[in-house]
Parts: structure tokens; C-alpha cells; sequence
């Protein structure tokens, strides 16, 4: 057979479709169950669903961290963030009215290519329907982002963001030997873990795993 | 290799497991036979039950393309299929307005043969 040597484009390609593939692997195996295992650096870790008594432990945990944050003065509650920004010019219900209006556009667009779909001359307009539909989610995701970019300091959203994290912490283990054991200590331990590779893994995981049970 | 994993990857990946004709099968499989759709019984992670939601999904269009209320169009595209969803799901919110519309026609007549009914006046044989 003849040796040919790969260019770097298909060498790229190669490695690609290698990851594609490897990843719906993956995302097949994390349907199968509700406990999710990986090994990282040889150590077998999984993430499972949270039981009555670690719900009722992050329960407590957020309302504590709530009440610190209300009686403290470093966040602030939304509907006061959004007063912060209105005297910086930035007028974040109207950014919420325009994206209703865009979301009201998109489902009147929806609604007609939808119909269009269902007879037997809908070929012409599919395309431009199709367009103006995905302008308009380009225009509502920039939107969402401005709005989250503003608001992502809130309370509400801070604390989602600790609820989130210690969820993670409490249902993260790791095995030693035989054994199943927490993957971590204590929570500031996962805090402050140095690899954040880990730690990624773990919060997608837990995000795939239980993150309804995160309700600021 | 750098081996990303992301959410919009596992999302776009759980689309296409959703779309394949094996999983579609087990679907089926599960609905009408009890099949097992996975080892855990209950106590469903949340990628679970998004994975159910789109199976059900892709199978309720399919089921609408093969009985030929759709374009097959709508299972090539994603923008295609949830504007042909939302307008199935207004057809049907529309219908169920109508339907209830007449139903309350149909009792409020109802209720007035009753009045009438009620105001018989029997003849006593003589």
C-alpha cells in the first residue's frame, strides 16, 4: 500500500470527526442512567442524583446564603439593579419588552412557515421564513446576553450560582478502593481545587444530573 | 488532542441520538411494549428527560410525516420542525376553543328545550 503522508487540514479533520464521535459516545452513555462516572488522572469519580437528605442540606445552605446576602450590602436584588442601570442609561425592562416582541414576531413567523409546511405549494416562501426566523433568534440571543451580562451580578443570581457549586460538592464522589467517599471534604475545598478541568467536568455533570433542583 | 465537552455539544449530540433510528426504535419499543428505556427506573436525571422530550418529539413528527400531514422537509431541519410544532400546537388550542364554544351552545339550547320542556302542561284525561 502506498505510504501517503496526511496534510495538516485532513490531520485536523481526522481529529475532529475523532471528537465528534468520541463525544456522542459520551453523551450516549450519559443517558443510560441517573449515576454518571469519568475517570480523571486514573481516579474513577461520579455524579448522582441528590438524596432527600443532601436536598434538604442545599436548602438550608441557600437560605442561609441568602439571608448573609440580604443582610449584607454587597448584592442587590434585581429589581434594584435594574434602578442602578436605568440612571446608567441602560433600560434593561425595555430590553425585556423588545425581546417579548421579538418572541411574539418569531412565533407569528413560526406559525406561517409551519402552515406553509402542511401544503402542497409551500416550497417558495420556505426559505425567507426560515431567514427571518433565524435573524430574529440571532437578535433575542443577543438580547438574553446584554440582559444576563447586567444582571449576572444580581442576588438571585449569585445565589443561584452558590447553590449550583455546593450541589455540585455534595453530589460529587470519588472511589478509594472499594469505597464510594466524597469528592471533596468540605465545600470550600472544591472551591478552591486547583484543576479546573475537575471541577468542569463535575458542574456539567451536575448541570445534567439535577440542576432543577437549584430554584433561587 | 484537546477534548472539549461542552453543553451545547451534548445538546446537539442528544438531538442526533434522538433522531436515530435506534434509539426511535427503543422509544417505540418502550411505549407500546414496556420496554426498559433505561437501568434506573425512576429518580430520572435532567439529560434524561430532555432526551424523552425530544424522542417524543421526533417520533410524533415522523409519525406526522409518514401519515403525510407534513412535508418531510420538517425532519431535515430544526428550524422547520418547531415551526410546524408550534403551529399543530395552535391548530389544536384553536380547535379545543371551538370545541368548547360549541359545547356551551349546545347547553345553553339544551337548557332552554328544558325550560320549555318544563313548562309542558300536561292535559289530565278526561
Amino acid at each position: 500500500m502506498e505510504d501517503k503522508k496526511l496534510s495538516k487540514e485532513q490531520i485536523q479533520d481526522a481529529e475532529e470527526q475523532i471528537e465528534e464521535a468520541m463525544a456522542e459516545v459520551e453523551t450516549g452513555n450519559l443517558i443510560t442512567d441517573n449515576i454518571l462516572t469519568f475517570t480523571f488522572d486514573e481516579v474513577e469519580y461520579k455524579v448522582i442524583r441528590p438524596t432527600f437528605s443532601k436536598r434538604v442540606e442545599l436548602r438550608e445552605k441557600m437560605s442561609k446564603k441568602k439571608l448573609d446576602m440580604i443582610l449584607g450590602d454587597t448584592y442587590l436584588p434585581i429589581s434594584l439593579l435594574k434602578e442602578k442601570w436605568l440612571a446608567k442609561g441602560i433600560d434593561i425592562n425595555k430590553l425585556e419588552e423588545k425581546m417579548k416582541s421579538l418572541n411574539k414576531d418569531k412565533e407569528k413567523y413560526q406559525n406561517s412557515l409551519g402552515k406553509l409546511l402542511t401544503e402542497d405549494n409551500e416550497r417558495d416562501n420556505l426559505e425567507s421564513y426560515k431567514d427571518r426566523i433565524k435573524g430574529i433568534d440571532e437578535d433575542i440571543n443577543k438580547l438574553a446576553f446584554q440582559i444576563m451580562g447586567c444582571l449576572d451580578i444580581s442576588l438571585e443570581s449569585q445565589l443561584e450560582n452558590y447553590g449550583f457549586s455546593y450541589l455540585a460538592y455534595l453530589i460529587s464522589e470519588k472511589k478509594i478502593g472499594d469505597n464510594w467517599v466524597n469528592a471533596f471534604d468540605t465545600y470550600e475545598d472544591f472551591v478552591n481545587f486547583d484543576d479546573d478541568r475537575l471541577i468542569n467536568k463535575l458542574c456539567l455533570y451536575t448541570s445534567l444530573v439535577g440542576r432543577d433542583e437549584v430554584q433561587v | 488532542m484537546k477534548y472539549k465537552f461542552n453543553h451545547n455539544l451534548v445538546d446537539k449530540n442528544l438531538k442526533k441520538l434522538a433522531k436515530s433510528i435506534k434509539y426511535q426504535t427503543l422509544f417505540g419499543l418502550s411505549k407500546n411494549h414496556g420496554f426498559k428505556r433505561f437501568k434506573n427506573e425512576y429518580d430520572l436525571t435532567n439529560i434524561q428527560f430532555d432526551f424523552l422530550n425530544m424522542l417524543s418529539f421526533q417520533c410524533d413528527i415522523s409519525l406526522d410525516v409518514a401519515c403525510g400531514e407534513v412535508s418531510e422537509k420538517i425532519l431535515t431541519d430544526d428550524i422547520y420542525a418547531s415551526a410546524y410544532s408550534y403551529y399543530k400546537m395552535q391548530s389544536y388550542k384553536e380547535k379545543k376553543k371551538e370545541v368548547e364554544k360549541e359545547n356551551r351552545v349546545q347547553k345553553s339550547t339544551s337548557k332552554n328545550a328544558t325550560t320549555f320542556t318544563d313548562t309542558w302542561d300536561f292535559k289530565t284525561k278526561k
